[in-house]
């Protein structure tokens, strides 16, 4: 088995150790025998997502965020829209989220538009959301906590169609406001954890990849890991931050 | 002027020598909080020059040979050599070299300054000479991003009187951008020699694109992390040109030495300092101190003084064993670090203690940014230690970077981790890689234990 990770605009969107979202997919491919090979999607390439089984868009600075937009929007939004619909595996982060949506309302009160592929919009915020976060998702009769870094200032909102990846237990999520963090729609998903989210969070991982597997191959199981580190790393934060 | 601020951090001095605490910051932080303007009213009374050294990394190491050249010309110099480089630790080192009559004993003043407190001190201190090392990505989760900072830096440097000197690094493109269109004397500073060791783009590299038309940046050549001689073939910006370059650089084991040119001179300069990086920071201490028209045989007489400060590439013994100390705060620094050690050629036992302390950056992702994998397939590790209160995170990196997991053990107390990492060791040279609070807990270990740093 193999499958093909579309890494989009990895010199661009190279921001809080995203890569490590890229590595881990890799590595926890290639422990259970699954072939994994990671192809670059820059500005100059061309893709219409067939070839690719899971995706990855990142978040970077403004002036970095601001050429992936326009590559985005002006490019690839049909292509990407029709994939995502398609059932096609994608994460995105922050930035990359925000841009899958239908806007982003800046604070002088201009509209850039996102690709619409998420019914969900961004309203940008006066306060950056700089903390630890604790999350509780329940994904396909799975229910696990995931933690992460957050550092935003938009604030996410969902609309019908959309569920939230999960229930905010410690720091802000989405806006701050509502009590949720990131969206799922069909097998795109998106979130506000860096971290990088996937190394220490190996439930989410793995939810990704059998995703993936299963579009491409039909039914099939994953090799359980020996996960002993990943859930040091998430308890440590959860055992800092959470009263019991 | 104010003397309850002068009183207040005086007093805090004493307490703080009474419990045996280092006090490089907090004194400045309560004097600050009665008197808002302490800074400037002591400052005004530094006779002479003023040199104010800023960016991401290098600045330590710059600033303090900038310091010790002054001292081996014979200036009193006041300098935040302990790397205190807030409000606070400026504010701490100037009371410490008063009078209580806010007094200052010295006629010349080197500061480090942290690139987000530039624009709250900068026009205090009123330097003659600015210095800019580099701008990477460093804590971001503190201060927003990179472009937000280098913005405030620039309009903070356009408030200097015209005739104070800007010296830039003229190989770090977002560092020499700061000088366009810039009403003071600018000097670039970069390297003129080809000086690449093979080491591919690190991911922490970044910055490719040119600030004027958005075009990419090409590198003809990369030395060291983003900085290299780079032009955008879009509208033809490129490195400016130099007036400080170096040129026959040579690095050995023992130090580095090379040619500066400088107008139609060329002066030999010697550092007893290693590391490629090193080049940049003796380079820029040498060329800040032929702006202020120091004799070259002061300047380097005050290179061979430097004795670099606690947890730079430290030599010291752990229980009679070989060890190494180097900061690591950010991906740039862990990145060359790394590339160190691999230069050493010798199997190593690593203690890598991270910390997530508002003065680290709460933020830890960086540690992805940092090629170990590369590392690791390249250098014989036989057992690694993660320490401190993210023990749990880098071990977690080392082992998504191929280190196999046995090999690998979590100790969150630095000091047991400390204790243990020489009894597992025999052959193998010990790398102490703190980050920024972990050096402070690595150094009073060391200190309790009464070995001489
Ligand atoms: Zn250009």
């Amino acid at each position: 088995m193999k499958l093909v990770i579309g890494h989009m605009y990895p010199e661009l969107l190279n921001l809080y150790g995203d890569r490590g979202n890229i590595i881990t997919l890799k590595r926890r491919c290639e422990w259970r025998g699954i072939e994994a090979e990671v192809k670059a999607i820059t500005v100059d390439t061309n893709t219409n997502f067939k070839d690719i089984d899971i995706l990855f868009l990142g978040g970077g600075s403004d002036r970095e965020q601001k050429i992936v937009s326009d590559d985005l929007t002006l490019k690839r939004a049909k292509n990407l829209k029709s994939a995502i619909e398609d059932g096609l595996t994608l994460l995105s982060i922050c930035g990359g989220y925000q841009l899958l949506g239908m806007y982003y309302l800046s604070s002088d009160g201009s509209k850039l538009p996102g690709i619409g592929a998420l019914e969900i919009y961004t309203v940008a915020g006066n306060k950056r959301m700089i903390d630890n976060i604790i999350i509780e998702s329940s994904i396909d009769g799975k229910i696990f906590k995931m933690v992460g870094f957050e550092n935003h200032s938009g604030k996410t909102f969902l609309q019908k169609n959309v569920k939230p990846l999960g229930k905010v237990i410690y720091g802000n999520g989405n806006n701050g406001e509502d009590g949720m963090e990131g969206a799922i729609y069909k097998n795109t998903f998106g979130t506000y954890l860096h971290g990088p989210v996937l190394p220490k969070n190996p439930e989410f991982t793995d939810i990704l990849i059998k995703k993936a597997l299963e579009r491409k191959y039909g039914n099939c199981n994953l090799t359980p890991l020996d996960d002993s580190f990943e859930h040091l790393t998430q308890d440590a934060i959860i055992n800092r931050f959470v009263k019991k | 002027m104010d003397l309850l601020g002068i009183l207040v951090g005086k007093f805090v001095i004493l307490g703080c020598k009474l419990t045996g605490k280092n006090g490089t910051s907090l004194p400045g932080k309560l004097a600050l909080k009665v008197d808002a303007d302490i800074i400037k009213n002591i400052v005004k009374d530094v006779k002479n020059e003023k040199i104010v050294v800023t960016g991401t990394n290098g600045k330590t190491t710059t600033s303090g040979l900038i310091a010790e050249i002054l001292k081996s010309s014979g200036k009193k110099v006041v300098h935040n050599r302990e790397g205190a480089n807030m409000l606070s630790g400026i504010a701490t080192v100037l009371i410490k070299n008063s009078d209580i009559f806010g007094n200052i004993s010295c006629d010349t003043g080197v500061f480090e300054v942290d690139e987000a407190n530039m624009p709250l001190v900068l026009n205090d201190i009123n330097p003659k000479v600015v210095v800019v090392t580099n701008f990477f990505r460093d804590q971001l989760d503190r201060y927003g991003e990179l472009d937000t900072t280098i913005k405030k830096v620039k309009e903070s440097l356009s408030k200097l009187p015209k005739d104070s000197m800007l010296l830039l690094n003229a190989d770090e493109p977002f560092t020499a951008s700061l000088g366009d269109d810039l009403n003071l004397n600018v000097f670039y500073y970069g390297i003129l020699d080809k000086l690449n060791y093979g080491y591919s783009l690190s991911p922490a590299f970044e910055q490719k694109y040119c600030p004027i038309c958005g075009g990419k940046y090409v590198y003809k050549d990369v030395f060291y992390g983003q900085l290299g001689d780079y032009y955008c073939p879009k509208c033809g910006k490129s490195r400016p040109k130099l007036d400080f370059g170096a040129l026959d650089i040579k690095l050995t084991e023992d130090g580095i030495s090379f040619k500066l040119k400088f107008k139609d001179k060329l002066i030999s300069v010697k550092s007893h300092l290693t590391g490629a990086y090193n080049v940049y920071n003796v380079m820029a201490s040498v060329a800040a101190n032929v702006l202020l028209e120091i004799p070259f045989s002061n300047i380097q007489m005050g290179l061979n003084n430097y004795t670099p400060i606690a947890g730079r590439l430290q030599k010291t013994y752990l229980k009679g064993k070989k060890a190494i100390i180097n900061l690591i705060k950010n991906p740039i620094g862990f990145d060359s670090t790394l590339n160190m050690l691999r230069e050493i050629n010798k199997p190593l036992n690593l203690l890598i203690a991270i910390n997530d302390n508002y003065a680290d950056g709460r933020d830890v992702s960086w540690l992805w940014d940092v090629d170990i994998e590369n590392f690791v397939s390249h250098t014989k590790i036989n057992h690694v230690v993660t320490s401190g209160l993210r023990a749990e995170d880098m071990a977690l990196r080392l082992k998504y970077a191929g280190i196999d997991q046995k090999k690998i053990k979590i100790m969150k107390s630095i000091d047991e981790a400390l204790e243990y990492i020489p009894t597992i060791t025999n052959e193998e040279l010990i790398a102490v890689l703190p980050n920024y609070t972990s050096l402070h807990e690595v150094n009073n270990y060391l200190k309790s234990r009464g070995v001489k740093q």
